[in-house]
């Protein structure tokens, strides 16, 4: 079934431009400039991925403070793994590779994969969200997709969350999650279409 | 792909919302989309799932929180050089001391021509050179006579 659905997947990714190239040959400078013993580098490469290792966490996990911890874990573990990392591979894909593995890593000790965004504590107020209307809609909002993610698989909310958070393509996340691109599509569709009918109880 | 059946069309509906599609499927696909209504609603639906979520606004960390991650990354990475250092330098000498018992045994076991020169032992001319520190030179008259 899967390999049926490989044949009717674009083979190039989406993130394959110049743009995403030259992004991806500075992470490699910076990888090798660490690796020669340049402190510095592990700062550039934070302040280049954070935002996106943090979105991940705190779409899994709906909590901030979650969220904040795991990404430093997540850079924590790069300063001591960086010596394994493959030249030649993404850097960003061995990233959120990693970032996906603590997280679930994090919630499983926890021990509360499926209740943690029900009790998660409401986050801040999102900057500009000055109409209490709109601002309680928000609120909502976020607790149902909250509840609704929560009640996925990891499998299915891994691929809901790299596609849906870091817009990855097919392609990237099959090589993040180590399936077939037809698996991801699969993934996706089925992912979203419990997500419609769990939004859709009310 | 059969265009016919909505079972097997449904998993690429997905894909299509994407633009992950390839160019020819996609055309398939909107065939079937443009005479069958139930797929046309199930595609509405995964496009109401991505428009919820692209909504759910992701909270940012301040300036502050992230100075003081990147801190307490710069802090442990100092750490782990210092560690490698360490490491490095163990490693090293231990290369050396290793280097250094080889070569000792090398000279006790292997004598270099040379060394018979040295005080106390015989010089070329069948005479005795003037008795020195066998133990320090490594290589005492018996051991030469020996051979």
């Amino acid at each position: 079934m899967n390999s049926e659905l490989d044949r009717n997947v674009q083979t190039d990714g989406a993130a394959t431009g110049a743009d995403a190239f030259l992004r991806d040959r500075e992470d490699e400078r910076l990888v090798l400039q660490f690796l020669a013993g340049r402190r510095e580098a592990v700062g550039d490469l934070f302040r280049r991925h954070r935002d996106g290792v943090f979105r991940i966490a705190y779409r899994f996990t709906g909590n901030r403070d979650d969220a904040l911890e795991i990404t430093q874990d997540v850079f924590m573990k790069l300063i001591e793994h960086l010596g394994g990392f493959r030249q030649g591979s993404r850097f960003s894909t061995w990233l959120y590779r990693v970032s996906v593995n603590q997280t679930l890593d994090f919630l499983r000790r926890r021990a509360r994969l499926a209740a943690a965004p029900l009790s998660a504590p409401p986050a801040r107020a999102a900057a500009g969200a000055a109409d209490p209307a709109r601002s309680a809609e928000r609120a909502e909002l976020r607790e149902r997709l909250k509840a609704a993610l929560g009640k996925l698989s990891e499998k299915h909310r891994t691929a809901v969350v790299l596609h849906g958070v870091e817009q990855l393509s097919y392609k990237e996340i099959a090589e993040i999650t180590g399936v077939s691109t037809g698996t991801v599509m699969s993934r996706l569709f089925y992912a979203r279409k419990r997500l419609a009918e769990l939004l859709g109880d009310r | 792909m059969n265009t016919n059946d909505c079972s097997l069309i449904e998993p690429l509906l997905a894909a299509y919302l994407d633009g992950e599609l390839a160019p020819a499927a996609a055309e398939r696909l909107d065939v079937h989309l443009a005479a069958c209504e139930g797929c046309r609603t199930v595609l509405g639906e995964l496009a109401e799932v991505d428009r919820l979520l692209g909504d759910d606004a992701i909270p940012v960390p301040t300036g502050q929180e992230w100075a003081a991650v990147e801190w307490r990354l710069l802090a442990r990475t100092r750490r782990v050089f210092a560690g490698r250092l360490v490491r490095t330098c163990a490693l090293a000498a231990a290369a050396v001391a290793l280097l250094g018992a080889l070569a000792w045994l090398a000279v006790r076991v292997f004598p270099p021509a040379g060394t018979v020169d040295g005080p106390g032992a015989y010089t070329a001319q069948g005479g005795k050179t003037p008795a020195g520190d066998e133990e320090t030179l490594g290589i005492s008259v018996e051991h030469v006579e020996r051979f």
